[in-house]
């Protein structure tokens, strides 16, 4: 019984240390990557049949969020959510593409960037395919910033919220 | 000639005093005092039975004997003070008889101690085939406010009812040859019996003028009691009467808190059909109560519970949708906008006493003051959240 059981054991705690080895050393690996990248894209969140993608554009020191459609839509009101992690955002600037906010705020408290965009005008706002708008312009320090899941986008004449894909960014200086 | 003077004289002193015995006499100067004959009455004629706290509902009826169409009923209606009647919305035209006009409701007039009658004008402004000569001209919604019983009588005297006559433009009354009424009788029920407490309440809806209001009518509450670890949710509230205060409209209540077993230390959420839950916990409450828990004490008498008013923070409009296909969820956001802004595209209105779920005002069309209302309501909340 003893001879039995021997070798099946010792093979499955050899299988269990190279596991625990490369498991550890990719974990290693990622957090040195973090640490020396300035601006990471992750991976986006892929929704079904998104109809816009929100996007981060890092130059010259400011950090835009941009919003691109996928296809022909209209817009009734967007409820954006920008949430920040480890530093701060210091202002946040409205962008001249979309009508000024009913609501804008930096909350400290919940770490969050909060503006409504509600278009009064019958059509909504409209946006080809393809087409690109500047929405907000950030600054702050040390951060990471991204797309928070109560944040939606609504199609005129439906009242339905589009689907759309985002990317978190992460800031490793001041802006 | 002296004679002559004389029977001049006497002459004119007989047409002086008869000038003056006819200046005495009331005389009609109308064309025609009326040019048909009708019953008014009040329905059902069989004694309505309710409870303190419900809705009587009553109609103004009327039919003519000679075939004449009704375009204007004035019903003085006399009753005892178990029940009251709301000003601002206590009685709705029936449209389908062609009373498509709001009607009015003269302030309660007090008989003696015991008595009320308040005036009620239902009118028309459609054209003769749209009037009818039987119908009930409007609905009346007495509020059921003590236990009693006794009777809505129509003051004949104080009413009127006009018609459409094409034989002449000005003659248009028609004659009220006789009236009925109804009786009642009101249950204290839980609230002389029970065991239960009270929540005597005044609350308001932001926004909503109280002289712009004809579609504030029956608006349904959701009152959730916390208290002491135990909860209870009581659906489709009617405040029992609504009254103008300023430009502010009051409704109030008596509800009886069947299965809730706490008399102090009492929160209440109280949410209307189209407004965010509100948590009261405070009498005459004017913001936020950021606290857990709530101060409310509640006895299980109506006349001795305190009668708490919460008119200085009303409930706030806008929840009307929801991410799930029109599902109300509990906040004001983007998808509440979009579907007001749908409706005040279109100006969506209904009549007197309707109901539009994107009317926040109450005034019966959904328009640009709708979507503003919206806005401020956003911004409030998103205020305080954030």
């Amino acid at each position: 019984m003893k001879n039995k059981l021997f070798w099946p054991i010792v093979l499955v705690a050899v299988v269990v240390i190279i596991e625990s080895v490369l498991l550890l050393s990719a974990r290693k690996q990622s957090v040195v990557k973090e640490a020396t990248v300035v601006n990471t894209v992750t991976a986006p969140v892929v929704v079904e049949q998104k109809a816009l993608d929100f996007t981060w554009l890092n130059e010259a020191g400011k950090v835009t969020l941009m919003m691109k459609a996928d296809r022909a839509i209209a817009v009734d009101a967007i409820d954006l959510y920008v949430g920040y992690q480890g530093g701060e955002v210091t202002t946040v600037t409205n962008l001249g593409d979309l009508p000024k906010p009913s609501f804008q705020k930096i909350s400290k408290e919940k770490s969050l960037v909060v503006l409504n965009y509600l278009i009064s005008a019958p059509e909504g706002l409209k946006l080809a395919a393809g087409q690109e708008i500047k929405v907000i312009q950030l600054t702050g320090k040390e951060t990471q910033l991204s797309i928070d899941p109560k944040t939606q986008v609504v199609e005129n004449g439906t009242a339905k919220v589009l689907p759309f894909n985002n990317q978190n960014l992460v800031i490793n200086s001041a802006l | 000639m002296k004679k002559t003077k004389i029977l001049l004289s006497i002459l004119l002193v007989a047409a002086l005093v008869g000038a003056l015995a006819l200046v005495k006499n009331n005389q009609n100067l109308e064309k025609g005092a009326s040019f048909a004959n009708t019953v008014l009455s009040v329905l059902p004629s069989d004694k309505i039975t309710k409870n303190v706290g419900d809705v009587l509902t009553v109609q103004v009826v009327f039919q003519t004997e000679s075939g004449a169409k009704v375009d204007g009923v004035q019903a003085k209606l006399c009753y005892g003070n178990e029940l009251s009647l709301n000003t601002v919305n206590g009685a709705v035209g029936n449209t389908s008889a062609g009373f498509n006009s709001d009607v009015i409701i003269s302030d309660p007039i007090a008989v003696g101690t015991s008595q009320t009658c308040s005036v009620v004008v239902a009118t028309s402004q459609k054209s003769a085939t749209n009037l009818t000569t039987a119908a009930s001209a409007m609905t009346v919604n007495f509020s059921a406010v003590k236990a009693g019983s006794g009777g809505i009588a129509i003051d004949e005297a104080g009413s009127m009812v006009t018609g459409d006559n094409s034989t002449s433009a000005t003659d248009k009354t028609i004659a009220i040859t006789s009236v009925a009424g109804t009786t009642y009788e009101i249950d204290g029920g839980n609230v002389v019996t029970g065991n239960d407490p009270i929540l005597n309440y005044k609350v308001a809806y932001a926004n909503v003028k109280a002289n712009d209001a004809a579609c504030v009518v029956n608006w349904p509450l959701q009152v959730i009691v916390l208290g002491g670890g135990e909860s209870k949710v009581y659906s489709n509230v009617i405040p029992s009467s609504a009254a103008a205060m300023g430009n502010t409209l009051v409704e109030s209540g008596s509800l009886v808190l069947t299965g809730f077993g706490q008399y102090s230390n009492v929160a209440v959420f109280i949410k209307g059909p189209k407004h965010l839950q509100m948590k009261y916990a405070i009498q005459n409450q004017s913001g936020p109560y950021n606290q857990a828990g709530g101060e409310l004490t509640l006895t299980k008498d109506p006349a001795t519970s305190p009668i708490y008013d919460f008119t200085a923070y009303p409930m706030i409009p806008g929840d009307v949708s929801g991410s799930s296909d029109g599902v109300q969820d509990g906040w004001i956001d983007g998808i509440d906008f979009s579907y007001v802004k749908t409706s005040a595209l279109t100006h969506d209105t209904v009549a007197t006493g309707g109901y539009l779920k994107s009317d926040l005002d109450g005034n019966c069309q959904v328009n640009t003051n709708d979507l503003n209302i919206l806005k401020i309501s956003l911004q409030t909340k998103q205020g305080q959240l954030y």
